[in-house]
């Protein structure tokens, strides 16, 4: 064993001087290396969760913000439909109103002219008929004046 | 055990440039010291310039990180546990690995020496590393086992009188336990030590184009044993926090 010791020169303060080494490179390493970097890869990871979360959450509303378009969309349609329509029966309405005025008005004035012209012909026949008789009377005074 | 044959000159014991008192300064101390140096000022400046937005270093070092992290929590199967030993983990081999391609620059080696001994010398070429290190894991993952499961409970793995083949397998489990204090150590050892020895022989034989093949052979081993190690400690914790059955 002594031989052992001596062919490989082992002395133990040397041992301990190389133990120290490593010690000291664990601690060092450690602090500055291992420590910061596994803090970093953490951290990284953490944002990288987060950053998903977000594309994740942020499509989702996009996705919300979509159909709720298309449903106004839709809504405005079907609204604006229902407005032509409408308008559509209200003009047609109204032109059978406005043509149903304009018939009526016509078959009165037609009704007052007949009116009239039944009048005017009555009054002209009474006319007449007093003329007749004037005319009559006058030709009797003639006659009995001649004879 | 010094061979002199042809010009290589193979020692097992670290090269020593100096004393400061009785506490010898080795060439293998020196590099390690130099490797903690550079990778402490490295952390340093890489916590300060770390951004939530990385460039392609810090994607590296966050890959690197984060991949080991979720390792040790799939092989531990617990966060907390992961948590508390995978500092530890992770540095046995950035250690290893860095200070094993340190070793395979050029300047490591006989090319810069101090007083004719080399200044800077691949680090797991001694034993007083490796075995360090080896020493520093054991008695991590012994830490862990008892403040898993309690020294009873924990010790009960080793020392129990259920039966007697019970018993046998406790003392075995025992001994394959302080064994690992000789594979660990002498593993990491014996592949460092022997790339060391395989590139000074080719260099010898065949300056400038073998080397390059077994440099880039090194480099792999060089990384490669820093995983092991880690791995090995790795799984010794969870076979340690374990409960008994």
């Amino acid at each position: 064993m002594g031989d052992l010791v001596q062919v490989f020169g082992i002395d133990w303060r040397l041992m301990v001087a190389q133990a120290v080494n490593f010690a000291v490179l664990v601690a060092v390493l450690g602090y500055f290396v291992y420590g910061p970097v596994m803090r970093l890869l953490a951290e990284r990871a953490k944002k990288i969760a987060e950053g998903i979360a977000d594309a994740a959450a942020a499509k989702e509303e996009r996705e919300a913000a979509a159909s709720e378009r298309s449903g106004i969309v839709s809504e405005a349609r079907h609204q604006a439909e229902t407005i032509i329509a409408r308008a559509q029966d209200e003009g047609k309405n109204e032109r059978m109103t406005i043509v149903k005025q304009a018939q009526d008005r016509a078959a009165q004035i037609v009704r007052d002219a007949d009116l009239a012209a039944a009048e005017g012909k009555r009054k002209a026949l009474k006319d007449s008929e007093a003329e007749v008789a004037r005319a009559a009377v006058l030709a009797a005074e003639k006659i009995l004046r001649n004879s | 055990m010094a061979a002199e044959a042809g010009g290589i000159h193979i020692a097992f014991a670290p090269y020593v440039l100096g004393n400061v008192g009785s506490f010898p300064i080795t060439a293998t101390l020196v590099t390690s010291w130099v490797v903690v140096g550079l990778l402490v000022v490295w952390a340093f400046f890489f916590a300060r310039s770390l951004k939530m937005t990385p460039g392609r270093g810090q994607v590296l070092v966050e890959t690197t990180i984060g991949f080991a992290y979720d390792y040790v929590k799939e092989v531990l199967e617990d966060e907390k546990l992961a948590r508390r030993y995978f500092p530890f983990i992770m540095t046995i081999f950035v250690f290893i690995a860095a200070a094993n391609l340190f070793g395979l620059l050029p300047f490591t080696g006989h090319a810069l020496t101090f007083h004719d001994t080399p200044l800077f010398y691949p680090v797991n070429t001694d034993l007083n590393m490796t075995l360090a290190m080896a020493v520093v894991a054991v008695l991590v993952i012994e830490f862990a086992g008892i403040a898993a499961l309690g020294v009873l409970k924990y010790g009960s793995k080793f020392v129990n009188f259920h039966s007697v083949v019970g018993f046998c397998i406790g003392i075995i489990e025992l001994i394959s336990e302080l064994a690992r204090l000789i594979t660990f150590s002498f593993r990491l050892f014996g592949n460092i030590f022997a790339g060391k020895v395989l590139i000074l022989v080719a260099l010898y034989f065949l300056p400038y184009f073998l080397p390059v093949p077994l440099l880039v052979y090194e480099v792999a081993v060089g990384i490669i044993q820093g995983a092991v190690f880690a791995l090995l400690t790795l799984f010794f914790i969870k076979i340690a926090v374990t409960e008994p059955h």
